[in-house]
Parts: structure tokens; sequence; C-alpha cells
């Protein structure tokens, strides 16, 4: 079975040309503490790394010292994501970044195949052009399908924005309910964009518990992350805790022992998508009856 | 050193040349023509040419021109045929179909007694259960078959597969899975159907086999044979093809370098398949690599691709758009597979280098962006003979065509959707009014657009009487005329399929009509399409084909 049937958690990252995606993908690989990223982007060129960072080049394959690949988007997504099955290690996550056109439900499927478990959605938004681009011929209406799919909004530009993005603001509140965060030169913290790293792992040693508030790189100015504790709870409850979590909650993750079910349940949180679900895969001793929640500063 | 000519003689050599429409015979020398006559004529004009009679009792006409087609139609034929309506396959046999779930069955288990290794897949493809009734292909029905071999059904539409059980528990989603598009039964376990390509890429060895050959040599050697066998003599790759690297280029011209090698292809460069670099650096490949064509492979055209499909809901649609679901609900518009800035760059990269680009426009709003963007790019830099094309056009409206007429355009319309897909667009996707309109070929021709007509196989089988039937006819699969005054004369569609598809891809000098000079491709038919009743133009017997002169063999 692929990866002995691990699934590699999968984002998708959207926005029409000009939001910032490729300065976030810049920064995500340069940024990427450890992990094994797997960044699918257009053009390998807008890849702007170090040198020195760079292990292999082969035109459509950049292969870095620090373990990210970064991958052309090759004919079609089939023969793409297959390239990546074919790793013999499966990396810690894959990001992919669509086109400016690409409307992330369509494509979102393709994140749940084999060998993938879609994470989350994420688009950026410019906040100097979005309230125009939201008007213009042929492509206006592609870009509100882009932003209602999103389960994150990284709102980038803002500090040159002549009204600091209150325009774009309404725009994305007029199509969704997503948390919007200001991200400017492209800098975000990788945890929040991909997911906190090892979170299983991390969330269910008990040991390390004390250390959990400190996942997620706490921004007072930004975001803030800390740990709810949950007690003793049936899946209903855990369910309804996830359901009344506040919508500025922009990553939550848990690993919990319900009272009146066997298998863990795990709780995966990306701003608007908000999953509680079975994993009779794991150890129950992994559990910690705990959730880790980051919160956008707005 | 010439090789001696040979004087052609026919029941009727149809030229689609305004000079001389009809002749006796056709003299040939080295690949070329020497000229069309009586035998007497060429004789006296050339010197004592040795008569072939082969043809006595056929019609010459010039060997058909397929401006939009894929050599996915060669691919896969690697595999046998399952479709419902029978169909010729590249050997030139006629496959019957599948017209029931037992006539699925007895194929699958025939092919299944074919194959030495018990784990090699048994794929067949173009399945297409709709006028079975209600019940649907599941993987209990193949299971029948084999429960050790894998069994993978490709669907007519290509976005659907049904995969037996051995294939599910060699993939491990046996008993359901949260990918989208593979449902469950009341058991909770997979049935079986595979819906929309992330679903179908579950079949995991099975997909890689399809991709796998579209790389392979083999593969464009039934393309050939397929376009040998319904009349083609040219047949175009529009852009599903990379043609980034020497690699690529290789794989066509070395196959088809092939002693009787028996069709000219001509594939189109997409620059969002695999080209890297900017735009003027793709538009100087795009230019370089016609230095590669052989007689048998033309590089040089350009091929992108802007919206998606009407029947998939994809095109992208001026207001009112698309009907909406049958419980009322609103259906959103089609894709963009470029940026308009993108497309743009491209476009005037290629327009300023002098490569005439063909553009994918289903839905009308997609041709809207067409037409803006080629009326920019002639704005900045003047080419009269430019030949942009818009393919597919299906929705375009008179106003559209006025416009494509003052540029200067071609366009390249969708006839086979009319049969294939026109019931459906009359009650699902734009209703009877548009539907009546759609692929309108006397529109083009009243505003003055000159047009080829297309299967863009293997969506629809490769087959340009079968288009130009289309064309003339315009009667869907259910029997009923759609758009009457859309139809047009069996002269203007047999010029559509030869020298007017010859245009679009620049190469009218050389083919496309039978006159002195010209190449000599030629497809020989059991009948005249002028002279037998319109509607059975496509069961016209298609006896030869000739490539640069010479008979092809199966």
């Amino acid at each position: 079975m692929l990866w002995n049937g691990r699934r590699v958690p999968f984002t998708l990252l959207g926005g029409y040309l000009g939001a910032g995606k490729t300065t976030i993908v810049n920064h995500v690989v340069g940024n990427a503490g450890g992990r094994r990223i797997v960044v699918l982007v257009n053009d390998v060129a807008s890849v702007n790394i170090d040198a020195a960072l760079i292990a292999d080049h082969d035109g459509t394959t950049l292969s870095l010292t620090n373990g990210c690949v970064c991958c052309a988007i090759a004919d079609d997504f089939a023969r793409t994501l297959e390239q990546i099955r074919e790793m013999p290690e499966a990396p810690d996550c894959v990001l992919m970044e669509l086109s400016g056109v690409g409307e992330p439900a369509r494509v979102a499927p393709w994140a749940n195949t084999t060998g993938f478990r879609l994470d989350g959605i994420v688009v950026a938004a410019d906040a100097d052009q979005l309230a125009e681009l939201c008007e213009r011929p042929f492509v206006g209406d592609t870009i509100g399908e882009q932003l209602r799919a999103a389960d994150l909004v990284m709102l980038t530009k803002s500090d040159i924005a002549a009204d600091g993005g209150s325009a774009a603001r309404r725009r994305i509140r007029a199509v969704s309910s997503a948390p919007i965060l200001d991200v400017v030169d492209g800098v975000i913290d990788v945890d929040v964009l991909l997911g906190l790293s090892g979170p299983i792992a991390v969330v269910g040693e008990a040991d390390r518990l004390q250390a959990l508030p400190s996942l997620g790189g706490t921004r007072p100015d930004h975001h803030v992350t800390r740990l709810v504790e949950l007690g003793s709870v049936t899946r209903d409850e855990l369910s309804s805790i996830v359901d009344s979590l506040s919508t500025a909650v922009i990553r939550a993750k848990a690993l919990v022992r319900c009272s009146d079910v066997e298998p863990l349940m795990e709780v995966h949180v990306v701003g608007t998508r908000r999953t509680v679900r079975p994993r009779p895969d794991l150890d129950r001793a992994r559990a910690v009856q705990a959730m880790v929640v980051i919160t956008v500063v707005e | 050193m010439s090789q001696p000519g040979v004087i052609h003689r026919a029941r009727r050599v149809v030229t689609l040349d305004h000079a001389v429409p009809v002749a006796e015979a056709v003299a040939v020398r080295d690949g070329l023509i020497l000229g069309v006559g009586t035998v007497d004529e060429m004789r006296a004009a050339w010197g004592p040419l040795r008569v072939d009679d082969t043809f006595a009792d056929s019609v010459l006409l010039p060997g058909f021109v397929e401006a939009h087609s894929h050599s996915l139609e060669g691919a896969i034929w690697a595999w046998e045929y399952a479709g419902f309506f029978p169909r010729l396959g590249p050997d030139g046999e006629r496959r019957p179909g599948c017209q029931s779930f037992d006539a699925l069955v007895d194929l699958l288990r025939r092919l299944d007694a074919e194959l030495d290794d018990p784990t090699e897949s048994l794929i067949v493809w173009g399945f297409d259960p709709i006028y079975f009734g209600g019940e649907r292909l599941a993987a209990r029905h193949l299971d029948v078959v084999s429960s050790t071999r894998p069994i993978c059904v490709i669907h007519a539409s290509l976005h659907l597969i049904t995969v037996n059980t051995a294939l599910m528990e060699r993939e491990g989603f046996a008993d359901g899975c949260d990918v989208e598009g593979v449902p469950v039964g009341g058991d909770g376990r997979a049935i079986g159907e595979l819906q929309e390509p992330p679903a179908m890429s579950l079949a995991r060895r099975e997909m890689a086999l399809l991709f796998g050959q579209l790389g392979d040599p083999a593969s464009l050697r039934r393309f050939a044979d397929m376009a040998r066998v319904v009349g083609c003599t040219t047949v175009t790759e529009l852009g599903a093809s990379r043609l980034a690297g020497d690699d690529d280029l290789a794989l066509w011209t070395e196959a088809a370098s092939a002693d009787g090698f028996p069709a000219r292809l001509v594939p189109l460069l997409n620059p969002a398949r695999g080209q890297q670099g900017t735009p003027d650096e793709i538009a100087r490949h795009a230019v370089a690599i016609r230095d590669s064509s052989t007689p048998k492979v033309r590089f040089g055209l350009v091929k992108m691709v802007l919206d998606g499909s009407i029947q998939g809901f994809t095109a992208r649609l001026n207001p009112p758009g698309y009907l909406p679901h049958p419980d009322g609900t609103e259906r959103p518009n089609g894709i963009w597979l470029i940026e308009p800035e993108q497309f743009s760059a491209w476009f005037e990269a290629f327009h300023r280098a002098h490569v005439t680009v063909h553009t994918h426009v289903n839905g009308d709003q997609a041709v809207d962006l067409l037409l803006d963007t080629v009326d920019a790019a002639l704005a900045k830099h003047s080419w009269f003979d430019h030949r942009h094309t818009a393919q597919h056009t299906q929705l375009t409206t008179a106003a559209q065509y006025r416009r494509m007429a003052r540029l200067g355009m071609n366009a390249n319309i969708f006839s086979n959707h009319i049969f294939y897909w026109g019931d459906q667009h009359r009650a699902i996707t734009v209703g009877p009014d548009r539907a009546a309109r759609m692929d309108a070929c006397a529109t083009a021709d009243r505003e003055g657009v000159r047009y080829s007509v297309h299967s863009d196989a293997s969506v629809t089988p490769l087959g340009s009487l079968h288009t130009m039937w289309c064309a003339v006819n315009r009667v869907t699969a259910s029997g009923d005329v759609l758009g009457p005054d859309e139809r047009v004369s069996v002269d203007r569609a047999l010029r559509a399929v030869t020298i007017d598809a010859a245009h679009q891809l620049r190469l009218d000098h050389e083919i496309g009509t039978i006159q002195a000079g010209k190449l000599a491709d030629f497809v020989a038919l059991a009948d005249d399409p002028y002279d037998v009743d319109p509607m059975v133009i496509k069961d016209i017997d298609v006896i030869a084909t000739m490539v640069g002169g010479e008979i092809t063999a199966p």
C-alpha cells in the first residue's frame, strides 16, 4: 500500500494573478522548519530561493537542501500527483499553488485521492486590487468563486492599500465568513498555513502537553495559540464544541478519547473547514483530552 | 532521378479546384500531382505514362483533413472498444459494439481468455449505457468475468470508469473511501463506479497505462491507421501532446518516418503543456521547431485552451448562461483555463512571431475574450494573413462571426456535437433556441468566415464523412433535425473537411484540392458524396487513401 496507508496533508493555495501566492510560496519554502514540503507551482522559475539551498534543478523540479521539493504542475493534475506518489517516502505535506483562474472547489477532490488528504483551502487576495478585480469583465465571478471556497483568506498588501484593505475586506465578507489573515511580504507562520507540524504525535504525548501553547508560534499582533481542555466528552459533545468555535479560529487540532465511542476522534479545523472523524487506525493511548486552537487577532 | 509517373483512372475525380472541378484521371509523379483531365490529355501532356485502374470504379477526392483531433484516438485503441454504436478500428475491422450488459460481459470474457498474465489489467473503452434503460454498470457485473484480474471499463464520456472488485481490493478502497465520486451501496462498500478524473485516479495502474500509451510511437501509428480507415490523409494533434524538448518532437518524426506511414501529422504546440520560459522564448521555440518538420510531420502552429465543455457545464457562457438544474437551482458559469492577462501575453508573442494560434473556445464568452485579444494584437502588430482560428466555437453568435470576419479569423466548428449531444443541449444545457444555432455553419457562411468542421477525436470518432454529414443534415442521435436553417450544402461541407481545413493549418498550397503541383493525397470512395442522398454520406465506403501518391495499406 502506498506509504503504508499514510495520507499526506494537502493544502490548496488559490487567488488571482498578483494576489501574492508566489511570495507566500517563497516564504514557506525558505522557512519550512524541517518539514519536507512538496510545493506544486505553475512556474518553477518563479520560486526565488537562495542558490545555496538548491540541491538539484532539472527545469521542472527543484530539490532543496532543506528537504523541500518544488515541482511544476505537469500536463495535468493526475500526472502531477502520480509523480509525488512515486516518491519512496511520503513528504510531510503538499502545498499546491493554483493558477490565477483555478477554482479551488473544483480542484479540491484531487487533494483527497490516494496518498493525500485535503487539509484546507487557502485563498490569497490583494487588498489593493480585490474590489476592482471582482468587477472585472470575464474573471470577476471566478474571483468570487475562489473566495467562496476559501477556508482561510490571506489578505496581502494591505500595507500599500490606500484604505488599508477595508474595501477588500467588505468584498470578502460578502461571500465568505472565513478568517482573514493579514499577510505582508508573504510572511506567514508555516504552522498556520500548513498545520501544526507532526500534530498527532505532539498532541498525543502527554508529557509534552506543557509545550503545546507555544506551538503555532503565537504572535500577539497576529494570532494566538492556546489550549482548550476537553475533559470527558461524548462524540456529539465534541462535535458541538468544534462547531461552536469562534469564526476567528484559523486552526484547531486534537486527538480525543470520547466516552461513547471506541476509536479515537480527530478534530481538524482550518478556518471554516471543521471535521471530527474517527481514527480507528491510531492507538488510544495517544489521546489527550485537550485541543490546540490558533485564533487570528483581527 | 524522377520516378516514372502514373495516371490514376477513376470513375470520377472530384478536385474541389474551381477551374477543373471534375476529371476522369489524375497524373502523379514523385508524390506530386502532375495534372488532372482525361487519360488522353494526361498522356498527351506528360508522355506515355502507365495507367492504373485500381480506382476505376471509385471516386477520387482530395484526402480529408481533420483540423481538430487528438492522438488519444490512437492511444485508446491499445484496448478494445465497448461502445454502443458499431465502430471501425484502426485495422479496418468494424466492431459491433455493446448494446447490453451481456454483450459487454461476453466481450470481457473473450478478452480475459486472451490474456496470459493473470495480473494484467483488462481495459475496454467507449462504454455507453445511456440506451440500456436505468440500471448502472457496477463491479458485480464485472466480477462474473474475473474475481482476480483487475477490470476497468472506460465510459464514452471519459469522465467515468467502472472497475471490478479485484481492482478495488488491489487499491484498498473496496470497503469505501472518502474520495469524492466513489459511490457506495447499502452495505457501505464501493459499487465500482469512479466518477470524474480525481476518483478515476484511484485506478492508478490503469490510468498510468493510459498516459503511457500517449507517449508510445505505436499509438501514433494506430492514429494514422485510424485516419487511413476513415479517409483522412492529414490529421492534427490539437495541443494535448507536449512539444517542449527534442524527445517530444522525435516521438512524432520517428514514428512517421516508417515506410508507408499512412497519414500526415500536424501536432500543435500548447504553451500550457510543459513549456518553460517567457512568452517570447516560447514563441521563438514554436518557430524554431518548424525546422524539425518532415514530409509526414508538420510543426509550427500553436493551440491554447480558454474554457471547458458545454456538456460538462464548464464552457464560459455569456448571459443568460446555462439552463438551471432540474430542481430550479442556478448553474454557475464554467471555468477559465488561462487568465486573460496570460492568454494575451502568449497570444501577442505568437502573433508578433507570425505563428498561427488556434484557440479552444466552446462558450460565447470565451469567444468574446478571444476576439478582444486578437483585436488588440492586430492593433499592435499588423499581420494580414494570420489565420488565427477559433476552435469548437459552438455558441458563437452572428455578431461574433461578423467580428471574426473583420478580424480575418477562421473558425473550426464542432459539427459532430449536433449528433452526439444535440438532444442534451436542447433539453439540458442551453435550451432549444440556442441549441438550434449551435455549431452554426450557415451563419459563418453568411457572415463571411472561412471554416472547417471537426470531430475532436477521440471525444467523438474520427471520420470526416460523418462530420460533414452532421454539418449537412444536423440530425441528432434521437433522429430530430436541430436548427435546419444552419444546414449547409454538400459542396460547402466537403470544402470544410478538405481545402478550408488545410487553409487554417497553413497547408492549403500543398493539400486540400486535387490540382497540379500539390501533394498526391487522395481518398477513394465507393460513391460520390454529391450524388448520394445526403443522409447516407456518412455510410459511403472508404476504399483506400493515397498519401504522397502511395496507396496506404493496412
